[in-house]
Parts: structure tokens; sequence; C-alpha cells
């Protein structure tokens, strides 16, 4: 059973900026990826969306796969369109200072208890 | 003036009315704008408008426009020789603006009006905003005109064809329309949960029609996703007017890809498309022909996967 | 730390010979190109789905020693050739790039205390 992660808790583990403030606020795994169709792949449910992407497809695609929030890492600007289109379909986006690689580091710590 | 714009004519269709009076001054206007002091000389502002490559510097005190310095203005400086001079004796004073909050149409017949080739765009609060040129309002135009036309023919060939127990959906896709793919399936998404299918049905309809309108937008010179629901079927289709593939069973193999940088640095051309579509499909069918078109049918299975 | 130490650890699958033992300093995980050249350091192991010849290059071009492919994405033979002839080693994973990264630098920051 994966533990329910507080987005707080997220934002707070990657130093990061909340862009917008979605309908959920837990997550329970973390998918990262550049590709879309990678990210299509997915089985899992309530994930947080790690990319260096940041266009409208990023959300159109968290869409698809119903994840439940979007980070945009190394600190990328986020055009106006994509964050119009988080708000528009309800999905919290999440900016963060960090590479993925780092990205990934922080947020594992959330997710198992060592 | 041999022709004047075609502006709220009798003739003009409602939806072009709608869309030059819904758009305003600011969603049209450069709001990167380069602009200089009254003290500056001629000089200075000539060498803003060589290295910025622009042809008129507005001339600013605390965010108030109080004139323009045009190309036309550098000219006369260098023939009359006083090029270091500051701009304030030379500037024009009286000028004509345009409001952040008026409708496009405005501007649009300013153009008509004036022999400017710029207008600069001011706030209620009479602060400078911005720069509007003709150039900005085509493009804002044509932007606009693409979105409203698309939507309405979306809307003519939508509702009209169903029957009981189904419904029908066609959207047409814009070759490298990246900013409107993925409207036609989210669309589907939104009919899937309006006839409460399950999580898992859901996912795959929505993945394989995301990739298929993907691929239309990257591959092809554009095309429909067609949508139809029965009582027990998810039929999406791709169809496209061109190229064609030419090895059908390559492009389904896993990593196969044709895509450039530029593609892949969108996130998108790893090859995974149609390995993808055809995983979540419980039917799936590939037809093209050279030079033709592709045709690419896949069916999800409302009720779920079989699992005998 | 050593790739086959870090392979050892993480459970990396390492398809280049045995000769191309790389010392690995950092990771960075991208599958855009453009951004692994950008932004990538010097020593790290570059973690990607992007199973192909240009992944090499870049990785060959930016001093990247070692690649590790996500997701159990197979490599195709004339990619491993490639690593094998600029000096760049090629690992495989079933982990996605969420899992496998956060191991790697778990596994270097272990080694380093």
């Amino acid at each position: 059973m994966r533990p329910n992660v507080s987005i707080s808790d997220v934002v707070a583990a990657v130093e990061g900026e909340m862009i917008f403030e979605g309908e959920s606020n837990t997550v329970q795994w973390v998918v990262s990826s550049g590709l879309m169709s990678d990210i299509l792949t997915t089985e899992e449910e309530e994930i947080l969306l790690l990319s260096n992407l940041n266009t409208t497809q990023l959300v159109r695609t968290a869409d698809m796969v119903g994840a439940n929030a979007m980070m945009v890492t190394s600190g990328k600007p986020i055009p106006d369109d994509t964050v119009e289109l988080a708000k528009e379909l309800g999905i919290t986006l999440i900016r963060t200072k960090y590479p993925v690689f780092e990205a990934c580091h922080k947020l594992s710590r959330l997710f198992f208890k060592e | 003036m041999p022709h004047r714009f075609p502006l709220n004519t009798d003739k003009a269709p409602n939806a072009v009315l709608e869309v030059i009076l819904r758009l305003k001054v600011k969603d049209a206007m450069s709001k990167t704008i380069f602009s200089a002091k009254k003290n500056d000389n001629l000089r200075q502002i000539q060498h803003i408008m060589r290295d910025k490559g622009v042809t008129g510097i507005p001339i600013l005190e605390d965010d108030r426009l109080i004139g323009m310095i045009s190309v036309n203005d550098i000219i006369s400086a260098l023939d009359y020789g006083y090029i270091n001079e500051p701009a304030d004796n030379y500037m024009t004073k009286s000028l004509i603006v345009l409001e952040d909050d008026m409708p496009l149409s405005f501007a649009v017949s300013y153009f008509d009006k004036y022999p400017y080739r710029r207008f600069p765009v001011i706030n209620k609060e009479k602060k400078f905003v911005g720069m509007i040129s003709s150039r900005d309002v085509l493009s804002a135009l044509l932007h606009e005109l693409n979105n409203e036309i698309t939507e309405l023919e979306n809307k003519l060939n939508n509702g009209r064809n169903d029957v009981p127990g189904s419904i029908t959906r066609e959207y047409s896709i814009q070759k490298f329309d990246f900013e409107n793919a993925g409207k036609a399936s989210f669309e589907l998404k939104k009919i899937l949960k309006g006839l409460n299918a399950s999580r898992q049905v859901v996912r795959r309809a929505s993945v394989a029609s995301y990739e298929l309108e993907i691929n239309i937008a990257i591959h092809s010179n554009g095309g429909k996703m067609r949508f139809e629901i029965d009582e027990s079927n998810i039929i999406i289709e791709a169809v496209d007017f061109g190229p064609g593939i030419e090895d059908v069973d390559l492009v389904v193999q896993e990593g196969y890809s044709t895509a450039n940088e530029w593609i892949r640095s969108m996130g998108f051309g790893a090859g995974m498309g149609l390995s993808n579509t055809k995983r979540v499909a419980d039917e799936f069918e590939i037809q093209s022909e050279l030079g033709k078109g592709t045709h690419i049918k896949s069916i999800i299975y409302l009720g779920g996967r079989d699992e005998a | 730390m050593k790739l086959s130490s870090l392979a050892e650890k993480t459970g990396l699958k390492i398809l280049t010979n045995s000769e191309t033992d790389p010392e690995i300093e950092s990771g960075y995980t991208s599958d855009l190109l453009s951004d692994v050249m950008a932004n990538a350091e010097e020593g790290s192991v570059l973690v990607t789905i992007q199973a192909h010849k240009n992944s090499v290059a870049v990785a060959s071009q930016f001093d990247l020693p070692a690649i590790v492919i996500c997701n159990g994405r197979s490599v195709p033979q004339e990619v491993i050739d490639t690593a094998e002839g600029e000096g760049i080693a090629i690992a495989q994973t079933k982990d996605n790039q969420f899992e496998i990264s956060y191991k790697i630098k778990k596994a270097i920051m272990e080694n380093a205390l």
C-alpha cells in the first residue's frame, strides 16, 4: 500500500513553489519523464508527474493519465498558457529549482520509510 | 485610400465580428518595448533602433508617454545635423494612442484612418503599456480566427448523427498545432466519464486517443479524429490526409521513430505512440497508402477487458 | 564511485563489456538531449529512456561516462557497439526514472561517507 503524501510536504521537500493549487491535495507515487508517450504507459494512480517539460502538452498528458499534480524542474519558466490549462483542468502545478535527478532523490524520502 | 478594411460591414459573419470585439488591444500588442527618456540624445535613440530592429521609440517620463521618435525624425536629424541633441526638442508630442481595453476593431480602424504603422498603447491610468503594429494585429487575428473556425467546424460535425444508444464525434486536427492537439481526446474523456465508464477504460481510451491525435499533429498533413461510442465499444479512429506510411509493420514497433530533435524537445517522438495505442486497445487496425494517407482504428470495449 | 559497485547497489545491468568501468560522480536525468548538452555536469551518469545512438554521441561529447536506460527498454546492439567504441558504458534497469534516480543518488551519497 502506497502512502498518501500531502502536496504541501512535496512542495517543502523540493523547496518548491506552488504555481496553482488544484483539486487533490495528496499524491501516492511519482512518475518522471521527458517523454509524453513514456508517461502514458504508466499504470500508477494518484501520481505526481515530474518533468523538465513545461508545455501545455504536459498538462494534457497529466490529464489523460489522471495525475493529481505536476512538477516542472530546473526552475524553468512556465508559459502562461500552461498555467491557464492547469487551472482549467484543475491539476496542481508546482515548480522546483532542482533538476530531475536531485528532485527524485529529495522526493523519495517522502515515499519510503527508512 | 483605395481599400477600406471590411470592418463591421453588414456582410461580416457574426463569428468574425465577435472575434474582433472580443480581442482587446492588450491581447495583440507587444509588451517588450524599448523606450528612451527626453534627455537622451537622438544618436542614442538611433542606436536603440539599429540594435533592436525597431522603427519607432516611445519617450517616457515615469511610465507616462510624452512623445515618439520615428525613423523619419532620425533621418531629418542626420540631414540637418542635430543628431547629438536631446529628443525633447524634436519628438512628436501630439500622439494618437490606443487604450489597452479597447476592442481590437479600434486598432484596425486606426490603421485605416491614420498613416502610422504603429500606435502606442496606454491603460486607464494613462500609463504607457505597449505598442501595437499592423503585424501584431494580423498575428492575433489569424490566431483567434483559427481557433474560432476549428471550433465551429467541430460543432457542425458533432451531435447531428447521434442515434439513440450511440454517440459520434469528429474533430479536425491541424499539422504542427501543438497548442490544440489533445483537445479532442479531452472531449472523449469527458463523454466517457459522463457514461460512467470504469477508470481503467477511460484511461486506456484516453491514452489511445491522445497518442493518435498527437501523431496526426506531428507526422501527417492534418487529419481527423473520429469517435463512435455505442453500448459495447469505444471506436477511436484517426484519419489523415497523407503522406502515408511505407512500412506499417515497422512503425508499430516500439522505438521506431522518424521524429526530429525539435519534436523530441517537446517530449514527443520517442517511437512509442503506436505501440502504446496497440497495447491499450482491445482491437487495433492500421491501413496506409503512400501519397494518400493513413487510417487507424482502435477499439476499446466499454465493459473493460475480456479476461477470459 | 565505480560503475560496477553502483550497479551492484542499485541493480543495474551493465550491457557494455567490462573493460569500461568508469567513475561516476553524480547523475543527470533527462530525455531531452539539448537539455543534457546544456546542463549535465561532467562525470555524471545520464539517466534516460532514449536508447539511441544520439544519446551515446552526446554522452561522449560532454564527458558523461555512462548511460542508464530506464523502464527495461531494450537497447539495440548497434547502440551498444557504438558506446563500446566511444568508451561509454551502458546499463539497463527495469526501474522508472524516479526510482533509479533516487537509488543512484542515495548510493553515491552513502559511498561518499
